[in-house]
């Protein structure tokens, strides 16, 4: 259960969205996610169902992970019984699962020394469970998952745990957790996505007429009114999209002090956005390349404390131009963030002070190119897992 | 031994926390976000600023504004605003004189006729607030590197539309909710959205006399009865006016009127305060108010629905 007190945040107004309706104010008390999961195992066969309530967007509960599973070996070996040197192992699992791309999709939301998941992960996998089939394996150091799933994660703004055309998305991982030395070890991995976008068509309409008070005289004169022509309706189409990604942690064990993790990842995409900038090449009439990356670093000073620095970015449109007066120039759209995080561990409880410097491109300077938008944050958490 | 190093290292990280923060509070760059709401103007598509305008900082100059009208109601919506700027703008700052905070927007290409002068489009709106009077429009060009040119500045007049007559009954409420007025007159004839007027033609065959075959009826002839002026939010179609009024322009009957409120819907709020007015030759001869609510929603919503307001006598 995690419960956050926004101490401040730079964006926020006591305003409403005209689009949406929905608070612009972000300095509030907010329940972030509350899990409450039920497991079963029966020899080779396993079993989960985990949903979550929040009041993020308003009082919501919903399935975030809904698991059967047939595993091999049909169950975890104790330390020291025959057959705990067995070198392999493999799952297969049909249902809301967790997608396997990179690191910090899988990263639990209980070990995780900061507030969310780097940008790049919430746009491109948001809410990061999908439904589909999972084969995961593990031999000696050697790591490997792969699923087929709809392609629409639970957090999708437009079609949430739904899918609008027959077509899967592939993705998987493979990677390697190597002890380097005794007190030293890299984990690493490779993934990849392959998939299919949907751009929704959109219904045939009407004649209608329109009226605009040009002259504000308060009535309608004839020049006022406007033909509108219908349309006919268009038909859907899909388009392709993938993702490329690296991710690497190098653990360091310091004697006294506690575990140092160095961690980093990078994902290369197009057209995968479904998050942040929903990325749709049939309305803007080309791809959208997209690029994350994120490098940090956690240490652990004692049991009870721990601290750590985050930067991450994400360009969703690597490729985007504005129009200056004379020319069509290069933009940068890029959403980046620097955080500080320290943790106090009081098991069962966590409590976590975050100050965020948040850097996106939202804003407009006085020469009226695209800035940042101020959006500093301080959020206090805490923690509970029982 | 372990406690006291790890109590050196809490303070340690501590005052490294709190030393990020003091800098991190110093180096919140860029823009702030702010709707500029409160503002008397607002301009579609552009940035607002909550200071006052900078004066001439040597930037370039403003070649043209065309504000279409001169005359603009309070409360009205995207009037159009368009200009020129001089060779090396790359936005204009719009203002009110005397008003708070001015809107940034970023030039647009040039017209063909003049390829080296940027151009601006900015739709403007006059909070509905606004008081009648004179106004001038500043609009400052800037350049890349944020200087801001000589204030160009273009005089108009905030109106307020005014409704008049000599019975007239005004409807107003608080939220973006779909609210109606009904009004039933002394004949029993009832005035609301899909009966607007109380005005019949005379039947025909009356000598003399409009609604007579040849006989036609005088181009102002609905005048004589009481007419509604708007359908405020109909459907939910949000037009922001939140106000309708039944109006006797000449004469209002003697006897026994009926006001009604009727909520077809809420279109997502939580409730609409609503007040009603009452004014008989420029004079408030009664008032009501109330709240509709989400079972004020229910039911039909036709003649003879709503909720009663109130009732008076007209002399």
């Amino acid at each position: 259960m995690h419960v956050d007190a926004v101490a401040y945040r730079q964006s926020s107004q006591d305003e409403l969205d005209p689009s949406t309706g929905a608070p612009l104010n972000e300095t509030r008390f907010v329940l972030r996610r509350g899990h409450l999961r039920a497991d079963v195992e029966r020899d080779a066969v396993t079993g989960a169902f985990e949903i979550d309530a929040n009041t993020v967007k308003g009082p919501t509960v919903r399935p975030i992970r809904a698991e059967v599973s047939l595993r091999w070996p049909a169950r975890a070996r104790e330390p020291g019984e025959a057959g705990d040197a067995r070198e392999w192992s493999a799952t297969a699992t049909l249902g809301l699962l967790r997608t396997p791309f990179g690191f910090e999709v899988a990263e639990l939301d209980t070990a995780r020394p900061f507030l969310e998941r780097s940008g790049f992960a919430r746009a491109f996998f948001p809410g990061e469970f999908d439904l589909g089939a999972r084969l995961q394996g593990r031999w000696r150091f050697l790591h490997a998952a792969i699923a087929l799933v709809n392609g629409h994660p639970i957090g999708e703004l437009a079609y949430p745990a739904r899918d609008p055309a027959h077509s899967k998305d592939l993705v998987g991982r493979v990677g390697v957790e190597v002890p380097i030395a005794a007190p030293v070890a890299l984990h690493a991995g490779l993934s990849a996505l392959s998939g299919t976008g949907f751009h929704a068509g959109t219904p045939s309409t009407k004649d209608t007429l329109a009226f605009h008070d040009d002259n504000q005289n308060g009535l309608v004169d004839p020049s006022e009114i406007q033909f509108i022509p219908g349309s006919p309706a268009t038909p859907s189409e899909t388009f392709g999209r993938f993702a490329l990604g690296l991710d690497a942690r190098l653990l360091v064990r310091l004697p006294r002090v506690g575990r140092l993790q160095l961690r980093g990842e990078i994902v290369w995409a197009k057209n995968l956005d479904r998050g942040l900038e929903p990325a749709d090449p049939v309305a803007t009439g080309r791809d959208l390349r997209e690029r994350g990356w994120s490098i940090g670093f956690d240490q652990e000073l004692g049991a009870h404390l721990q601290l750590g620095m985050r930067y991450d970015r994400y360009d969703p449109d690597v490729d985007a131009r504005r129009q200056a007066p004379t020319q069509v120039v290069p933009v940068d759209r890029t959403y980046s963030t620097l955080a500080y995080t320290l943790v106090v561990r009081l098991p069962p409880t966590r409590f976590l002070v975050e100050l965020d410097h948040v850097g996106n491109a939202l804003g407009r300077g006085a020469n009226g190119a695209p800035t940042t938008l101020k959006d500093d944050a301080l959020t206090i958490r805490g923690e509970a897992v029982f | 031994m372990r406690a006291r190093f790890l109590a050196r290292r809490t303070r340690l990280v501590l005052r490294v926390l709190l030393a990020t923060a003091g800098l991190l509070g110093a180096c919140g760059d860029g823009s702030w976000a702010d709707a500029g709401r409160d503002a008397a103007l607002s301009v579609k598509g552009g940035s607002f600023v909550r200071a006052d305008a900078p004066g001439d900082q040597g930037g370039p100059t403003v070649a043209s504004v065309d504000l279409s009208l001169t005359t603009l109601r309070a409360g009205v919506v995207d009037s159009p605003l368009r200009g020129a700027l001089s060779p090396g703008s790359t936005a204009a700052a719009i203002s009110l004189a005397e008003g708070l905070g001015y809107w940034l927007v970023p030039a647009d290409i040039p017209a063909a006729d003049a390829p080296d002068y940027p151009t601006f489009r900015a739709p403007v709106s006059i909070a509905a607030t606004t008081a009648p009077g004179p106004y001038a429009l500043r609009v400052q060009a800037v350049d890349a590197a944020g200087r801001f040119g000589p204030p160009s500045s273009t005089s108009f007049q905030v109106v307020r539309v005014d409704v008049t007559g000599t019975l007239v009954v005004t409807l107003s409420w608080d939220s973006e909710a779909d609210l109606d007025l009904h009004v039933v007159d002394p004949a029993g004839t009832e005035i609301w959205t899909h009966a607007p007027s109380s005005w019949r033609p005379s039947p025909p065959g009356t000598p003399g006399t409009p609604g007579t075959p040849g006989t036609p009826a005088a181009p102002d002839a609905s005048l004589d009865g009481g007419n509604l002026d708007f359908d405020s939010n109909a459907g939910c179609a949000i037009d922001g006016r939140r106000q309708e009024d039944v109006v006797w322009t000449r004469t209002a009957p003697s006897g026994l009127y009926l006001v009604r409120v009727d909520t077809p819907s809420l279109c997502g709020q939580v409730a609409a305060r609503w007040h009603v007015v009452v004014s008989l030759r420029g004079e408030v001869v009664a008032q009501a108010a109330g709240t509709s609510g989400a079972t004020d929603t229910r039911g039909p919503h036709q003649a003879g629905s709503g909720l009663l307001a109130l009732q008076l006598v007209v002399p």
